[in-house]
């Protein structure tokens, strides 16, 4: 059985549960779930963790509307803080919105896969983990 | 002898005969030019003693002779000379003699042989024609003058007969004449310009003689080449005839340029002043009106006559006579020519215009003033056009700002929508879907909780969000006199437990006691800012608060400050006062006092910012409509 560890930064308690449901549901694969409420723990977490490589998420999920650090905030300061191991994995935001401002604004970040809209459907988002956790466990980006 | 004797006789008997006939001088001398005999007018012209002429030399009485051109004679050129080396006879030759230092006496001298026997004699009369000589060369004299005084005009002038034959021509320029003066001279005005113009002359040259006075008209050259030169034909009676003018010719042609030119000046000049659009008055240097135009008549109410008696002065407003006056001095010291100004001038009526007044300068060709022209404009209408755009732009200023903050707003609320409200509604949507999927009876009980919170949490925002929409469709709240101190006074009861827990010092100035506002606004701007006071306090930091009310730039402003923990406004200053923003950790807080505040301030056209440092406190700004 494979590993799959998943990180996901929401502010949202429910939201955060429900997420950690759905990819408990995923197949064959032996998944763990590391939830921030915001911005600034996760960020403590990836610092502290630097070079504990086998701590590290296999991808990252961030939501953009938060108090205190919001998730364009949050990638700025992965790129200040230079945590370059972040950008080398796939990273997703995930928002309710659908403003057309928020989605283009993922291009500024080249080091962001994509943009997921909330409600999550659950049939999509497990083709989208079954996609990415068929890749090499670790996808290497070129650097930018 | 006796035939010499007789000889000698006969001779004084001619003498003294001619003697008597005249005052002609004679001199009889023999082959050497010496006197043989003279009569009593050559002893007299030439001063010479009856008793001891003869003998004497006529060569040394001619020595210092001159010919009419008063060349100094030759001896051989003496008339008696030429007589006596060639036998001619000389008439009537004219010569200037130097007699005895005087000036020169003019002789008229005839010389003739006289063979007396064998022996050769010259017989030499002459008359004193000085007098004549002397006539002739003044006269000779006044020709050159009259010549020299013709040089130096350029008019024709020309003697005419009452009946108009053209008598006689003068001019420096024989090319004016056109034609060779043999052409015309005897002829008549009338025969040489056939036609009106020809008669026209001789009325005129009747007319001046019958006046006595000298009389003239201009006209076209006849000649078709010419058409484009003038003249002026003056007659002028000669006062020592009465039967003949002077007309004079005088070529007039730039003249009439230079007077169409000015008559066209002055024409445009005219026509402007009459017509213009404008008032215009031609003023003295006194202020008093010369002239004025029907547009100022109408303008100002005053006729000519009352302009003509009032000083400019009396009719300005009071508090302009200042400019006015000063202006005018400046015209009058030559300090400058012209100079434009806003003023009032007094309406017959008695009401204010608001003119804007350009005076300027006529000056004599000495370079003095001699009168100003004013030109007047009335802008009561401009002025008024200017208030009423400068009254609408104001209006859409503030309709711009209206609308940009609507605008704004409105952005927001798409923010709002987008992460607040779709938030837990994708939370409820994803919890049904887990429901309806779940195996086991505790994860479906469980999901149900989160459904229940889930949508407790969506009705939260949905109320929060109304009443934020209250707040935007509360235009028609009612106004009423605000006390600060009163409404301070009740915010600080519902805080109490916390001002006493918190052993908090509250300090107030209400440098304005009362604003007129929505006093529900107030009241809940005043219980948001200290509450967040009261909240965001240091622990182990006695928390002081300062509210002030006070005006800046003509608006009532209040001001909220505290020594807490502050916001680091470089991270969250973009943020500050948006829907569910927190900053802090730790504390009891929704993010909406901020948002709640600005929106009821925005709303009613005031303005909201921060002032801010961490763990040093904040201070809030109200700045009202």
């Amino acid at each position: 059985m494979t590993n799959l560890r998943i990180a996901i930064i929401d502010d949202d308690s429910i939201f955060r549960f429900i997420f950690s449901k759905m990819v408990k549901k995923f197949p064959d694969v032996h998944t763990e779930v590391i939830g921030f409420e915001d911005g600034l723990q996760a960020l403590n977490y990836f610092q502290a963790n630097k070079e504990k490589s086998e701590t590290w998420p296999d991808m990252l999920f961030v939501d953009i509307n938060m108090p205190q650090m919001t998730g364009w905030e949050f990638m700025d300061e992965v790129c200040r803080l230079e945590l370059d191991y972040v950008k080398n994995i796939p990273v997703f935001i995930l928002s309710s919105s659908t403003s057309l401002a928020d989605i283009e604004k993922i291009n500024e970040y080249h080091f962001i896969d994509d943009y997921l809209v909330k409600p999550l459907k659950k049939t999509s988002f497990m083709e989208l983990l079954h996609q990415y956790h068929h890749k090499t466990a670790r996808v290497i980006k070129k650097p930018e | 002898m006796h035939s010499a004797k007789l000889q000698n006789m006969w001779n004084d008997a001619l003498l003294n005969n001619m003697q008597r006939i005249g005052k002609e001088g004679v001199f009889i001398v023999d082959f050497e030019g010496n006197i043989v005999r003279a009569n009593k007018n050559a002893l007299v012209a030439f001063g010479l003693d009856e008793k001891i002429y003869q003998g004497r030399s006529c060569f040394e009485l001619f020595r210092l002779s001159y010919d009419e051109d008063s060349t100094p004679l030759d001896k051989k050129e003496l008339p008696f000379s030429v007589t006596l080396q060639y036998g001619k006879t000389i008439e009537n030759k004219l010569l200037g003699v130097a007699i005895e230092m005087k000036p020169l006496t003019w002789l008229s001298v005839s010389t003739q042989m006289m063979p007396i026997s064998d022996l050769k004699y010259v017989i030499i009369s002459f008359f004193d024609v000085t007098e004549i000589v002397t006539k002739s060369q003044k006269l000779e004299k006044r020709k050159n003058q009259l010549d020299a005084l013709l040089a130096s005009i350029d008019d024709m002038i020309f003697e005419v007969s009452a009946t108009g034959v053209i008598l006689n021509c003068w001019t420096n320029d024989k090319d004016q004449l056109f034609y060779e003066p043999s052409l015309f001279l005897g002829k008549n005005l009338e025969a040489l310009f056939p036609g009106e113009l020809g008669c026209s002359f001789v009325a005129l040259i009747k007319d001046s003689l019958s006046q006595n006075k000298s009389l003239s008209m201009d006209y076209q050259s006849p000649v078709q080449t010419n058409s484009g030169l003038w003249y002026r034909m003056q007659a002028r009676p000669i006062y020592s005839s009465k039967s003949k003018v002077a007309v004079i010719i005088t070529d007039i042609t730039n003249r009439m340029k230079i007077e169409e030119e000015v008559r066209i000046n002055e024409q445009k000049f005219n026509q402007a002043f009459l017509h213009s659009g404008l008032g215009m008055a031609l003023v003295d240097t006194e202020g008093h009106c010369i002239d004025v135009n029907k547009t100022l008549i109408k303008m100002l109410g005053y006729d000519l006559s009352e302009m003509a008696r009032m000083s400019c002065c009396e009719y300005t407003h009071p508090d302009d006579l200042l400019l006015v006056e000063e202006n005018i001095k400046k015209l009058k010291s030559l300090e400058s020519e012209s100079f434009t100004i806003k003023k009032r001038y007094i309406h017959k009526e008695g009401h204010y215009i608001w003119c804007l007044l350009t005076m300027s300068t006529v000056f004599n060709q000495q370079g003095s003033p001699v009168f100003f022209i004013a030109q007047v404009q009335d802008i009561t209408l401009y002025s008024k056009y200017v208030q009423t755009l400068q009254r609408n732009n104001r209006q859409l200023e503030i309709a711009t700002i209206d609308l940009e903050t609507k605008l704004r707003q409105l952005e927001e609320f798409n923010q709002i929508v987008a992460h607040n409200l779709r938030g837990p509604a994708g939370n409820i949507q994803m919890l049904v879907a887990e429901i309806e999927h779940a195996d086991n009876e505790a994860d479906r009980k469980e999901c149900l909780q989160l459904l229940q919170s889930s949508s407790d949490g969506l009705i939260a925002i949905m109320e929060e969000l109304i009443e934020i929409l209250e707040v935007r469709g509360s235009k028609s709240l009612p106004f009423e006199e605000c006390n600060f101190e009163r409404l301070y006074k009740k915010t600080i009861q519902q805080f109490s437990a916390e001002i006493y827990a918190k052993s908090a010092v509250i300090e107030t100035n209400f440098e304005i006691n009362a604003i007129s506002y929505s006093r529900i606004y107030l009241e809940s701007i005043l219980h948001n800012l200290i509450g967040n006071a009261l909240k965001y306090t240091i622990p182990g930091r006695k928390p002081h608060i300062y509210i002030r009310s006070y005006v800046e730039e003509g608006k009532s402003c209040l001001s909220v400050s505290d020594n807490g923990v502050g916001i680091d406004l470089e991270r969250h200053g973009t943020h500050i006062f948006k829907f569910r923003k927190t900053f802090h950790t730790g504390y009891d807080s929704k993010g909406i006092g901020l948002f709640m505040t600005r929106h009821q301030i925005e709303s009613l056209g005031g303005r909201m910012y921060v002032e801010s440092e961490p763990d040093k406190g904040s201070t809030f700004y109200i700045q009202f409509n």
